[in-house]
């Protein structure tokens, strides 16, 4: 987190995850095209472009897969959350090596001389109207503008300027964008090379994604239901003692946003579900050093207010508490974002 | 993610499984047997 917005921010984690990226890129990029140029070695300029296309372009579609896969399993598994911490910058390199894969396109349609047929291909309308002869081209391109458009507001400041409401929202095209890719793939090298191998892994790539998503997202729909509130409209959170100590319990409202309620010894205090950077679960964070940590990126919250500690500014919504016999129970209207909220029980755990 | 985004997510997803699906299905079901499919000059054009 900062007070102030800069380019990119390094600290010891992006540069090992940076690292470990690039590294596995030129890896994939460098065997793929080493072995492919070993078993049918390219005798023109041509073909050597035509090799780096495939090796970019598959290059670009595992980066896409692997991408779409961090998100469910951070929420299937906490170990998988490091692989989400710097998820942007994996987005903006596979932006980066899909692009290079359309500019040796079109370099490899120019070196054909069939760069005027392509962009014929791409505007006859008739093409569109069947599987057989649409133009997959087209699928491509709008999966690039998809990408370059993640890419070009990944960065906090177009986050803060959105809003994480509006940033997300647009950031979920990354979906459509990817099953077009995998159409893309399925209308243009499927169709002229029979190997089994490309629909097997084409297939399987896509059902992993797939199902990892439908799969994070029932699991959550229980979540979503809610508990129902008791006459006076206040919810249930439960015995306090059964609150782990640094940790939250999350309870939602029927139809409403979800509460994580924290403990930190015999003080407990009730915030927003959502973190203020990018709406990461806060719920499913901890207590260190007396803040709210997000398990996403690390930014914290005080457990009286929802207020991050000085000097940054960012303040959550937070909800009244109080104690029935043993047990927590929350008003689940929001106090504006910074309201002192939190109750000490001492004596009763 | 707001529970607006999660409803979208959980409409979003199987929606788009079926579409793909369906798609990917065709293509595989259409296309033009292998010596149709890879005369030299479709072959240049599909990279």
């Amino acid at each position: 987190m900062s007070v102030g917005y800069r380019a990119v921010q390094w600290n010891r984690d992006k540069l090992v995850y940076d690292g470990v990226l690039l590294a596995g890129v030129a890896l994939f990029i460098g065997a793929f095209m080493t072995v492919g140029a070993w078993i049918n070695p390219p005798a023109s300029p041509a073909e050597w472009t035509f090799l780096r296309v495939r090796a970019f372009g598959v290059c670009a579609f595992t980066m896409l897969t692997l991408i779409l896969m961090i998100g469910p399993l951070a929420r299937l598994d906490r170990r998988f959350l490091p692989l989400l911490y710097n998820r942007r910058h994996f987005g903006v390199a596979a932006f980066a090596v899909a692009s290079v894969h359309a500019i040796s396109v079109v370099q490899y349609y120019s070196q054909q001389g069939l760069l005027d047929h392509m962009a014929s291909q791409l505007v006859t309308i008739e093409a569109y109207t069947a599987l057989a002869t649409f133009p997959f081209q087209a699928l491509g391109i709008v999966s690039l503008a998809v990408l370059f458009l993640m890419a070009s507001i990944s960065h906090d400041y177009w986050l803060n300027f959105l809003t994480p409401r509006v940033w997300k929202t647009l950031h979920m095209t990354l979906y459509i964008a990817y099953g077009l890719l995998v159409l893309h793939v399925a209308l243009g090298v499927m169709q002229a090379n029979h190997n089994p191998i490309i629909p097997l892994l084409l297939g399987a790539a896509f059902c992993s994604v797939a199902a990892l998503h439908i799969l994070a997202g029932w699991r959550e729909r229980a979540a979503d239901r809610g508990n129902a509130p008791d006459g006076e409209g206040w919810l249930t959170v439960g015995p306090a003692h059964l609150i782990p100590d640094k940790r939250a319990r999350i309870i939602a409202a029927p139809g409403g946003e979800r509460i994580a309620v924290f403990r930190d010894g015999d003080r407990f205090g009730a915030l927003t579900n959502l973190c203020a950077h990018q709406h990461g679960p806060l719920g499913e964070g901890r207590i260190v050093d007396g803040c709210i940590v997000c398990p996403w990126h690390g930014y914290q919250y005080q457990l009286e207010d929802g207020c991050a500690p000085a000097p940054f500014t960012e303040r959550l919504a937070t909800y009244r508490l109080r104690l029935r016999g043993d047990v927590i129970e929350v008003d689940p209207h929001p106090l504006p974002p910074g309201t002192r909220a939190a109750i000490s029980i001492s004596g009763t755990l | 993610m707001t529970r607006s985004h999660r409803n979208v997510h959980r409409v979003l997803w199987p929606a788009l499984a079926l579409a793909v699906a369906l798609s990917f299905a065709g293509a595989l079901h259409f296309r033009a047997p292998l010596q149709a499919a890879a005369p030299e000059s479709t072959a240049v054009l599909q990279p």
